[in-house]
């Protein structure tokens, strides 16, 4: 009876052992396999995050150079805009000129129309500049300085349902006339 | 032998034992069919995530080079247009673009971007200097529109590029405008 006994016990431990390496071993599996996906889509995440900054900063920077243009070609237009109204920027295939308009996202003749490669949305604010007895320009408050003005440009776009936004701010001024 | 009769005399009363020894196989039967389904299960999803992981660094290089590219070529561009005097009108298209520039030591040069099959080639005073994007990343497009206004002169671009590798084919657009400081 005792050999019965040891040899069912033996049996029993043995089949009881299986079973859970096998469970440990899927675990282990199934856990570095999840943290080994997890990595990959953040690498796939992130790498396509860098592209689209990377053309982010570009508009940006086409922003910024197109508000000049206009500056250069009459700061009348600039002084006659709505102040801290978003604008779209948009490029007249006919006349070869930036314009700006704050009424729609698709100018018919002018390229882009807004989102941009439906990803990227783009406006510019202009906002008054204040300045105090010393012509140093204040946060707030002080003279109003029609000459000059606050130009901040704004990209936004979504990833992964979140929007993203990053922003380029400057001053402009009537350098010209 | 006479030990074994014993023994065998011993286990006379063994019903149990073989019962419970065939019960014992039994189970261990179901456990490798459920072994064998967990198995299956499982190597399909770590066959799946290989496939995944494995396409996913291609994802990840494609979009390497053409961040590579495009902001190289983008950088190289605008900044050549800041330092150029004017744009030749004459000899540029919608794909070439030819400034009239001054380099480091005060001497005129004469700097052109062209796309030239798949390639955007940079050219100084006629020479070739090189192809500026990388082997892997091709020019689908490239468009350069002058604009200008009594004060300045300035250049809009915009540049497509592809990135074809295996299941990959990635296209991406770069825009830019810049504004050529030796006009004012």
């Amino acid at each position: 009876m005792q050999v019965q006994i040891k040899m069912i016990n033996k049996n029993k431990k043995i089949l009881g052992f299986t079973l859970v390496e096998v469970l440990v071993a899927c675990s282990i599996i199934s856990l570095s396999m999840f943290a080994l996906m997890q990595t990959a889509e953040n690498g796939i995440r992130l790498s396509n995050e860098a592209l689209t900054k990377s053309q982010a900063s570009l508009l940006l920077e086409e922003g910024a150079e197109s508000v000049k243009l206009i500056r250069d070609s009459s700061w009348t237009t600039i002084a006659n805009l709505n102040l801290n109204t978003p604008y779209h920027l948009f490029f007249n295939t006919t006349t070869k000129v930036w314009e700006l308009n704050a009424s729609t996202t698709n100018l018919s003749g002018c390229i882009p129309s807004y989102p941009i490669d439906g990803v990227f949305n783009r406006t510019v604010t202009f906002s008054s500049v204040g300045r105090d007895a010393n012509d140093e320009i204040l946060a707030s408050g002080g003279t109003i300085d029609t000459g000059t003005k606050k130009v901040i440009i704004v990209v936004t776009w979504n990833s992964q349902k979140v929007l993203i936004s990053k922003s380029l701010s400057f001053y402009i001024s009537n350098i010209f006339n | 032998m006479k030990f074994n009769n014993n023994n065998k005399k011993a286990f006379t009363p063994t019903p149990t034992l073989k019962s419970r020894a065939k019960w014992v196989w039994g189970f261990s039967i179901i456990e490798i069919v459920i072994y064998i389904a967990i198995f299956t299960a499982l190597s399909i999803v770590v066959i799946n995530s290989f496939i995944i992981v494995l396409s996913s660094f291609s994802t990840i290089r494609s979009n390497h080079d053409l961040l590579n590219s495009g902001s190289i070529a983008m950088e190289k561009i605008t900044r050549e247009i800041r330092q150029a005097d004017s744009i030749d009108i004459l000899n540029s298209t919608d794909e070439i673009l030819q400034l009239n520039s001054t380099d480091n030591s005060s001497n005129p040069v004469v700097v052109k971007f062209a796309k030239v099959g798949n390639a955007l080639n940079l050219y100084r005073n006629g020479t070739l200097v090189g192809n500026l994007l990388t082997s892997k990343v091709t020019l689908t497009s490239i468009s350069f529109i002058r604009t200008s206004n009594a004060k300045s002169e300035g250049e809009k671009i915009k540049m497509v590029l592809n990135n074809t590798a295996g299941k990959i084919n990635k296209t991406e657009n770069f825009y830019d405008t810049v504004i050529l400081r030796g006009t004012y």
